[in-house]
């Protein structure tokens, strides 16, 4: 997977701007963060749900195309 | 009477997907939740900064994780990231046609007399951003605070481009695959957003 790092051609403004932004990030408040890791919890157990479901009654199984 | 090597050669003349051996199933899903961990912090704040409001930031992000999960978790991780731009980009500017809708629906209404044109009589003004307001950190947050007013003063592809390049760090082939666009087009979306910025906050940063 792709690391998350810095442009080495950016300019002064460009990296300022990263670097402000990273910083709102990093601070964010900890009743944030946990509201997101509920989200994405959520997220992944939806979709293990969804893979659990018997596979005739997943709607375009038969119909999907195989790329 | 065909022959097949592997049973995943069988089940492809039935167009039905192979089920997945269950260590498989397991390392991908292990492999999704590291993915949206790293980035989900970083698609809330672009998605607070489209929105301004942190509950409805919170959703769409919620979304788009849900939707990635959910139909393309089988993909290769390397096109995770551009999809999931995709989607959030898609639900921030769903939910900003919802919102101009029911901008120009309350106009109607009785007891509501904002103008719809006037920015500053705009309710979401006044919702709190959760920014941390301690006096060490002020500095900083005024310059971010600067900083995502002239990003919403901007047309909606270029702070697309710019978020996507400059904060997520996307290649410009992975803006054009998130963005919906040609590279060409990421290129100039992001240069004008870069000048336009740079004039809005040269005379306070």
């Amino acid at each position: 997977m792709k690391e998350h790092t810095p442009d080495a051609g950016q300019s002064p403004f460009e990296a300022r701007s990263r670097e402000l932004f990273q910083e709102s990030v990093d601070g964010m408040d900890m009743r944030l963060r946990s509201r997101l890791t509920q989200a994405r919890h959520a997220a992944l157990d939806a979709a293990a749900a969804a893979k659990r479901r018997p596979w005739l009654l997943r709607f375009g199984t038969w119909t999907r195309r195989r790329e | 009477m065909p022959r097949f090597d592997t049973l995943a050669d069988a089940w492809m003349v039935w167009d039905v997907p192979a089920p997945a051996p269950r260590g498989a199933v397991l390392d991908q899903t292990q492999e999704l939740d590291r993915f949206l961990a790293e980035i989900e912090r970083r698609a809330f704040r672009m998605a607070q900064v489209a929105l301004r409001d942190p509950d409805d930031a919170l959703d769409v992000v919620q979304d788009a994780m849900l939707k990635l999960a959910r139909s393309y978790a089988a993909r290769p991780s390397a096109e995770w990231r551009p999809l999931f731009y995709r989607i959030l980009e898609n639900g921030i500017r769903d939910l900003q046609r919802r919102r101009t809708v029911r901008k120009k629906f309350m106009v109607w209404l009785p007891g509501t007399h904002e103008d719809p044109d006037n920015p500053a009589q705009d309710p979401l003004d006044n919702v709190p951003d959760g920014a941390p307001d301690a006096p060490e950190l002020m500095m900083q947050g005024q310059a971010m605070e600067q900083l995502e007013v002239s990003l919403r003063a901007l047309p909606a592809r270029q702070r697309e481009a710019f978020m996507l390049r400059n904060f997520e760090g996307l290649d410009v082939a992975e803006t054009a695959a998130a963005m919906g666009c040609s590279e060409g087009s990421v290129k100039t979306h992001y240069s004008r957003a870069v000048h336009a910025l740079r004039e809005h906050l040269s005379e306070v940063w």
